[in-house]
């Protein structure tokens, strides 16, 4: 595949982005900073669009709706607001004791799922409670939607349940620590980072399950490929993709992609590159045919945050003290 | 991991039952005028929170880890809630957690051996525990959880000392130093102490366990089966490493739960440096210490407990003798 990835600005946060997201036209995105702030930027210049009122004490959670129409963020106020992309506010939840960590839309845009403490709530639009779902034995680690289905995970399992229709949630029990949870894009897995250094992959329908196990550390970064066939996934200094094309990676080895000298903090797909940042400070590319990546930057400080643009075009990643920069594919 | 990053924020962990004056405690370190900017993670409902430091009330989350080891239980709540607070440009320059009046202690030691993260960013500085004078000997023979509190502390204060006569005082202290030995013990009113007493102790830091305090030396098989004890051994001469590495690894893999925790300064066959280790439950670290230089070399090993078999323990240690 041609192409190589540029850098295109660097701009400057206020604190450790907590949380970075592309709307789906590519062209802007946002930040969440621990300072607090919300920050909306253009894409190609890294021009501030807007500041929406962001949450004191932190911000560490945002979501764009489907559509681009609407911003979600959430925060150490346990306060939940919905704005427009410029910032005008459409709605905003009661401050809280627990932390907003987790949301995300749901793939119609009509419902906002958001996690607090062990209570996951869903949010109509126009900012109406649809659903108060508690019942989580702990604090909800992650959530993401499958189709309908709003997946929520804690410790001791993954719950699945649709909002809009009154029949008791699906659980799926699993005795770990769930850290990451993302579908395949057709529904038929779900997989989960730990804790305790492995993934651990349902087969959603028959509820089929297995472990992967032994990675060095914690599992928080992996990201399914666009067609669903691969699974990247890292612990560790090395990023492991899992084939996931007919019957699934049961029986299978990784293909291990070696090259950074630190951690993986993140990993994301685009097109059929494999993008990485590290504690080492670097955004690695890695060519699907290829068991060689290339440095597309080197920094002097730990990266730990990154954001594909759909479409794979371009992609976001800040280091440690918020300082944000943004690549982009030169296809020359 | 970077276990040496030099600027590790200090973890102070608060541990007390209800009544103990834990809370006061607390007060009295956030209202002193030190300087720092303190984070608590408070698991109670208090009234606490001064100025820049930050209180986060958190549900104690006890996460077993998936790994076979059956006592090692981590904090989950802590390792979310450091985990986001460690990345602050702003850092904290210490950490306080305030644990539950009947929590088990070890769980949140553990986190910080456990998770690389909290490991990287974070030293534990000491176990502080406040015991009510009063009325801690009721709890002393029912409560596990009491039991545990003081043998898994660094700082003991027994507090509200002006509630109980000084021949109760003194029986007290005796009977808490018989069950942790290392453990310096303080007797104060409304936790009244210098604040260099409690934080800034650094029990866990491996360059300063050659304090190993040789006088813990006892004789404890008298007592009963079940109780907390500690057990001090102070042997001259080397011990052989790979004996020693095998009899640990047994000994832990045995009774690894009802060992609290345990420290040594060794002097190994072959090496002119001290070795040095510590242990929680059955998570155990060992470094590199000082040179012995022309200090006479011996070894010295102390363990807290329930229901040690000191003449056991002690006959597996002379085994290692090089």
């Amino acid at each position: 595949m041609p192409g190589r990835f540029v850098r295109v600005w660097s701009r400057q946060l206020a604190d450790h982005a907590a949380d970075l997201h592309f709307v789906s036209s590519g062209r802007v995105l946002a930040a969440a900073t621990l300072a607090g702030t919300v920050t909306v930027l253009d894409a190609s210049t890294g021009e501030l669009l807007a500041e929406p009122t962001g949450h004191p004490g932190g911000a560490l959670s945002l979501a764009w709706s489907p559509d681009g129409f609407l911003l979600a963020t959430g925060g150490q106020d346990g306060r939940v607001r919905v704005c427009r992309p410029g910032g005008e506010p459409v709605f905003e939840t009661p401050s809280g004791r627990d932390w907003i960590e987790h949301m995300a839309f749901s793939p119609d845009g009509l419902q906002l799922a958001v996690g607090a403490g062990r209570t996951a709530r869903v949010y109509d639009r126009s900012g109406q409670l649809l659903a108060d779902q508690g019942g989580h034995g702990s604090t909800i680690s992650a959530l993401c939607w499958m189709g309908r289905r709003l997946v929520t995970a804690c410790y001791g399992g993954v719950r699945l349940l649709e909002p809009d229709r009154p029949v008791a949630p699906r659980f799926l029990e699993y005795s770990g620590s769930i850290l990451a949870l993302v579908p395949s894009p057709d529904g038929k897995w779900l997989a989960s980072g730990n804790q305790d250094g492995s993934l651990h992959i349902w087969q959603v329908e028959s509820g089929a399950e297995c472990a992967m196990s032994g990675y060095p550390m914690k599992v928080k970064a992996l990201a399914f490929s666009d067609d669903g066939s691969t699974l990247v996934a890292a612990g560790g200094s090395e990023v492991t993709l899992w084939d996931f094309s007919g019957v699934g990676p049961v029986g299978r080895k990784p293909k291990v992609l070696e090259g950074h000298a630190g951690a993986v903090t993140a990993v994301g797909w685009a097109g059929h590159r494999v993008l990485s940042v590290s504690e080492d400070g670097t955004l690695r590319s890695w060519p699907a045919s290829s068991d060689r990546g290339e440095v597309v930057w080197e920094g002097q400080l730990p990266l730990d945050r990154l954001a594909v643009a759909p479409g794979g075009v371009a992609a976001a990643f800040a280091d440690r003290s918020g300082n944000m920069s943004l690549v982009s594919l030169d296809e020359r | 991991m970077s276990a040496t990053t030099p600027d590790r924020v200090p973890v102070t962990i608060l541990t007390g039952f209800l009544g103990s004056g834990k809370t006061t405690l607390l007060n009295r370190i956030l209202s002193e005028n030190h300087g720092k900017r303190i984070a608590v993670i408070e698991n109670e409902f208090g009234e606490v929170g001064i100025d820049n430091d930050l209180v986060v009330s958190a549900d104690e989350e006890i996460f077993e880890m998936n790994n076979g080891c059956i006592c090692c239980t981590v904090r989950g709540d802590l390792i979310r809630i450091l985990g986001t607070l460690m990345r602050r440009r702003d850092r904290f320059d210490h950490v306080l957690i305030e644990t539950t009046g009947l929590a088990d202690p070890a769980p949140v030691v553990q986190t910080f051996f456990v998770d690389d993260e909290l490991k990287a960013q974070f030293e534990l500085d000491a176990v502080v525990t406040v015991v009510d004078a009063r009325h801690v000997a009721l709890h002393l023979d029912q409560s596990s959880e009491c039991q545990e509190q003081i043998a898994f502390a660094d700082v003991i204060l027994l507090n509200k000392a002006d509630l109980v006569s000084a021949p109760e005082l003194s029986a007290l202290a005796t009977r808490v130093s018989a069950m942790n030995r290392w453990a310096r013990c303080h007797h104060t009113v409304r936790c009244e102490l210098p604040l260099d007493d409690v934080l800034g102790i650094r029990a866990f830091d491996l360059g300063h366990a050659q304090e190993v305090d040789p006088s813990i030396l006892s004789d404890t098989a008298h007592e009963h089966d079940t109780s907390v004890s500690s057990v001090g051994l102070d042997v001259p001469g080397d011990v052989h490493a790979g004996r020693l590495e095998k009899w640990i690894r047994k000994l832990l893999a045995e009774r690894g739960a009802d060992i609290f925790r345990m420290k040594g300064v060794l002097s190994v066959a072959g090496s002119d440096r001290q070795l040095v280790f510590q242990g929680v439950h059955m998570l155990f670290e060992s470094s590199e210490g000082r040179p012995w230089g022309r200090a006479p070399r011996r070894s010295k090993i102390v363990l807290i407990g329930r229901g040690l078999d000191v003449a056991g323990i002690d006959k597996g240690f002379r085994r290692c003798l090089a």
